[in-house]
């Protein structure tokens, strides 16, 4: 095995030395990838199952390798979920092709992302297969939230841990990525907290940076506001998630008419038509919800900063290129306030995983949360 | 490959099955007496040898050393025997309930099932995870369970028995697994750990079996794990990294801390945490089981055999639980099973426990019945021990100096409250002049939504000019006497001055000023002063600083 092979999953030296003995000693037929979201588990997965599917375990340079890490092996399949879980029918597939032998290399590998959006129908499905699958059969299970998975498919796996990146790997690896300055790098490893797919994204998006720059000035502004400025501040938040839907929509127009080209007759065309709204649907809401993800990520972490500014712990702040406004506002009389700020926050949060109304629950959240500091 | 451990050591016999002797010896008993069921329900939680149990009794029904009957000790290695552990024997069938799970699926087994046995004496149907079939299927699963064919014998397994129609379970002899205890688990493991030339001491064993939380397979499962990320020899460090197990000594700390109501102390702990790459969600659980563990001792004068430790931790266990309030347990015990719940939900474990720490090291914060409980426990402990005086809520420390005397402009100085001896310094000495103006407009609706519409409106141009020591300058607009008025009724200054301490945290006092009277300092540039006329130049300049305009192009007027 090349010790390259791991090379680009950062700051994680337990997984990254538990992956390498399992390779040197012996691989089980189950793992479960856990850790919190944007650490690199995907990565690591998509290495790890190089390693399998290479015939000198892992070099980084055969074409097995490469396919793998690119994900186009065809003795390694990807499950997603469809939608907003993962069904039956996908574990079903599984079932019955996990029996077939592997097309090119020893194993076959079946990697599953975000394992835990498995309904409870699918979780029981896949249970005998992943307990005792046949002897060519790799699963390598990724969640973020393993607490969600029923406990009897928890059980049947080894468990490989991820954990936020501390500041200082992730801001080194940041610094040798984009060769920001100490204190930049410093500053967005803390402000990421540990999230390195989110601070990659951030240095690279321009809207992003500006989306957290208006979302914590909203945040900062709510205790003086009135009634017009809290309505004005939802229209400001709806107009941009119109903007980033608009934006996910085109994408899908975009390749409209590129698919419909090849497709002949007229149940072809009706076919692609449904699958494209259908693909359309799908990238409007999931935009939805990454930028309410971006708002309440913002209130809930300009709160929370206050909180432990007023409670005087001003070295735990995460967002540490706004310290001074942070010292300005915070006040120990309002810490119970804070806390209850954050704590509508986290409320809409779980909201938005059921099909509410945006402008609804983000209109209450702005109310909710002004009443709090009263 | 390598398979793993928990099915290498899948038991075989009666015997070698771990803790269910109830269950165990009823099937023996029955085989012995040739009153075999026609249909079992095995029920109990994960990893306690269901299918197992099921798995031999189908090699018992089948074996070849039974010379034509069933016996209580299949060999194991005849040719019925091995089909069956292999799953590949045409009599014993193992169906997964829970991807077959339609009437259809069903319909294929009554089809099939009154064809008599090809190679053993009985068909056996090992339906698992039966909890998840269909209504349907229940139903047309009936009548077969009722009365099959005397060749057929039935085992149902799930973990979920309530999920398994009443008209199914009074067809089924039920036997439920129990959890094994700690001990059980661990004898297993060390059994497992010497087969395997495992090297590794009866403390992480033990470690490793409580951390499998009554599961044999969890248990063998890390077992395994580790042996291979160890190359064979196990230590604890090894053990509580790869479980991401707190260590003892951490949980202890974080617990004083929290008693001694450090919240800086306990917000730093999760940030050194979180630095080291803990996994949060399972220092919750281990918080939680060692907050429970504290409860128990409290309780009990011998350790129940749930709390397996050795001597030192023990002792470490009982002197904190000796210096921790129960009510102080109970109400730490619910805000992280709040925390627990939340992070089900989805919720960021470090935020939600950062909230939950601070609400416990700030009862006074916290307004549920439950703090109140608390708070009320310590006042009558104080006042047992006799040492009830009337204290303010934060620690106080007398202010130094009197109050300074503003002489600038005053236009009614307020005498000093009696209670100025308590202000605490310590708040003081982070608040500021420009976090007082950032939180005016709070105050400002509190006071409003106190009744006190007046007093708002008499306030609502005024803000926060300056503060030194202990006084706190308000000015006013320029002609706005009416208003000062209004706010030096005692009555309203009153609830002024105790909004203002509930705020900041300190005690105040007030002095208002009206109109512009220039200070040395004073910002020249306030634009409220008077209705100043700029020029467009001067206007220009403000647009270009405040708003960061550019200046496009310059229009003359003609």
């Amino acid at each position: 095995m090349s010790t390259g092979l791991f090379d680009g999953v950062v700051g994680q030296p337990l997984a990254v030395a538990i992956l390498s003995s399992v390779l040197r000693k012996g691989v089980g037929h189950a793992y479960m990838f856990v850790g919190p979201r944007g650490v690199g588990k995907t990565e690591a997965a998509l290495a790890f199952a190089a390693a399998l599917l290479c015939p000198e375990r892992g070099c980084g340079c055969c074409e097995a390798c490469r396919r793998a890490r690119a994900g186009v092996h065809p003795d390694l399949v990807t499950i997603v979920p469809d939608g907003n879980f993962i069904h039956i029918g996908a574990i079903r597939e599984i079932n019955v092709d996990a029996a077939k032998r592997p097309y090119q290399a020893a194993v076959r590998v079946y990697l599953i992302l975000d394992a835990d959006a498995m309904n409870a129908a699918a979780a029981n499905a896949f249970l005998k297969t992943l307990e005792e699958p046949p002897g060519h059969v790799r699963f390598i299970l990724v969640t973020n939230n393993p607490e969600r998975l029923p406990q009897t498919i928890v059980s049947r796996c080894q468990r490989v841990p991820f954990s936020r990146i501390p500041v200082e790997s992730l801001a080194a690896h940041l610094r040798d990525l984009f060769g920001l300055s100490e204190d930049d790098c410093r500053a967005l490893a803390r402000v990421s907290q540990g999230d390195l797919r989110y601070a990659r994204e951030f240095v690279e998006s321009k809207s992003m940076q500006d989306a957290r720059v208006r979302v914590l000035s909203q945040a900062c502004a709510l205790p003086g506001a009135d009634f017009a400025r809290e309505t004005a501040m939802v229209d400001e938040m709806m107009d941009v998630l119109e903007e980033r839907q608009a934006q996910a929509v085109a994408v899908v127009e975009a390749s409209r008419e590129r698919e419909l080209e090849w497709a002949g007759d007229a149940r072809t065309r009706a076919w692609v038509e449904k699958t494209l709204n259908q693909r359309s649907k799908r990238e409007k809401r999931a935009a939805m919800l990454a930028g309410v993800d971006e708002v309440i990520r913002g209130f809930a972490g300009w709160y929370r900063d206050l909180a432990v500014v007023a409670a005087g712990a001003e070295e735990v702040v995460h967002n540490v290129d706004y310290l001074d406004d942070l010292r300005l506002n915070a006040m120990p009389g309002l810490l119970n306030a804070y806390l209850a700020v954050v704590s509508v926050a986290e409320r809409t949060r779980e909201r938005f995983r059921y099909n509410v109304d945006a402008r609804c629950a983000l209109e209450d959240m702005v109310f909710s949360m002004k009443e709090a500091l009263l | 490959m390598t398979v793993s451990l928990y099915r290498k050591y899948r038991p075989v016999r009666f015997e070698d099955v771990v803790g269910q002797d109830h269950i165990t010896r009823t099937l023996v008993n029955a085989i012995r007496q040739d009153r075999v069921s026609h249909a079992y329900l095995f029920a109990g939680p994960r990893g306690t040898g269901k299918t197992t149990t099921a798995k031999i009794l189908a090699m018992a029904l089948n074996c070849q050393t039974g010379e034509g009957k069933a016996t209580i000790s299949p060999d194991g290695t005849c040719p019925q025997c091995r089909a069956i552990r292999r799953g590949q024997s045409l009599d014993v069938l193992e169906i997964d309930a829970a991807s077959n799970r339609g009437i259809d699926d069903i319909r294929e087994i009554r089809d099939k099932v009154s064809f008599a046995p090809v190679e053993g004496r009985m068909k056996v149907y090992i339906v698992d995870e039966v909890h998840m079939l269909t209504t349907e299927a229940f139903n047309a699963l009936l009548k077969m369970l009722e009365e099959p064919p005397v060749h057929a014998v039935f085992v149902l397994a799930t973990t979920e028995p309530h999920k398994v129609l009443p008209t199914i379970l009074s067809r089924c002899q039920r036997f439920d697994f129990r959890r094994p205890s700690l001990i059980e688990i661990t004898r297993v493991l060390k059994n497992v750990a010497a087969k395997e030339q495992i090297e590794i001491s009866e403390a992480t064993l033990t470690v490793i079996a409580r951390a499998g939380a009554g599961s044999f397979r969890d248990a063998i499962g890390t077992l395994d794990q580790l042996a291979t990320y160890c190359e064979g020899m196990v230590g604890m460090q090894d053990a509580l990294a790869v479980l991401g197990l707190a260590e003892q000594d951490l949980l202890f700390e974080l617990v004083d801390i929290v008693t001694e109501r450090d919240t800086r102390g306990a917000l730093l702990f999760i940030e050194r945490l979180a630095q080291n790459g803990s996994d949060l969600n399972q220092f919750l659980r281990d918080l939680l089981g060692h907050l429970r563990d504290l409860y128990v001792v409290q309780h009990t004068e011998e350790p129940p055999a749930s709390i397996v430790t050795t001597e030192e931790h023990l002792h470490g266990l009982r002197s904190q639980a000796n210096r921790t309030a129960t009510s102080d347990l109970t109400q730490f015990i619910d805000l992280l099973g709040e925390v627990q719940r939340a992070i089900r939900q989805g919720a960021d474990p470090r935020l939600e426990l950062e909230l939950a720490l601070i609400k416990m090291t700030r009862p006074a914060l916290d307004l549920s019945p439950q703090s109140l409980a608390v708070r009320l426990e310590r006042l009558e402990q104080l006042l047992e021990a006799g040492s009830l005086v009337p204290v303010p809520d934060d620690p106080p420390t007398s202010v130094a100096a009197a109050p300074p005397q503003n002489e600038t402009a005053v236009s009614t100085p307020v005498s000093p409250s009696n209670d100025s001896a308590d202000v605490d310094t310590e708040s003081l000495a982070r608040l500021s002049l420009d976090s007082l103006r950032g939180a005016w407009p709070v105050l400002l609706e509190r006071l409003r939504n106190q009744g006190k519409p007046r007093l708002y409106a008499a306030l609502e141009t005024a803000r926060p000019e300056s503060l030194e020591g202990t006084t706190l300058v308000i000015r006013l607009p320029h002609g706005s006497e009416l208003q000062e008025a209004q706010v030096q009724v005692p009555d309203n200054k009153a609830a002024l001055e105790q909004e203002l301490r509930a705020l900041a945290g300190a005690h105040l006092q007030i002095v208002t000023q009206v109109g512009s009277l220039p200070e040395p300092g004073a910002e020249p540039e306030t634009l409220e002063e008077d209705a100043r006329i700029l020029k467009t130049s001067e206007l220009l300049q403000h647009l270009q600083r405040e708003f960061g305009a550019t200046l496009i192009e310059e229009q003359k007027q003609t």
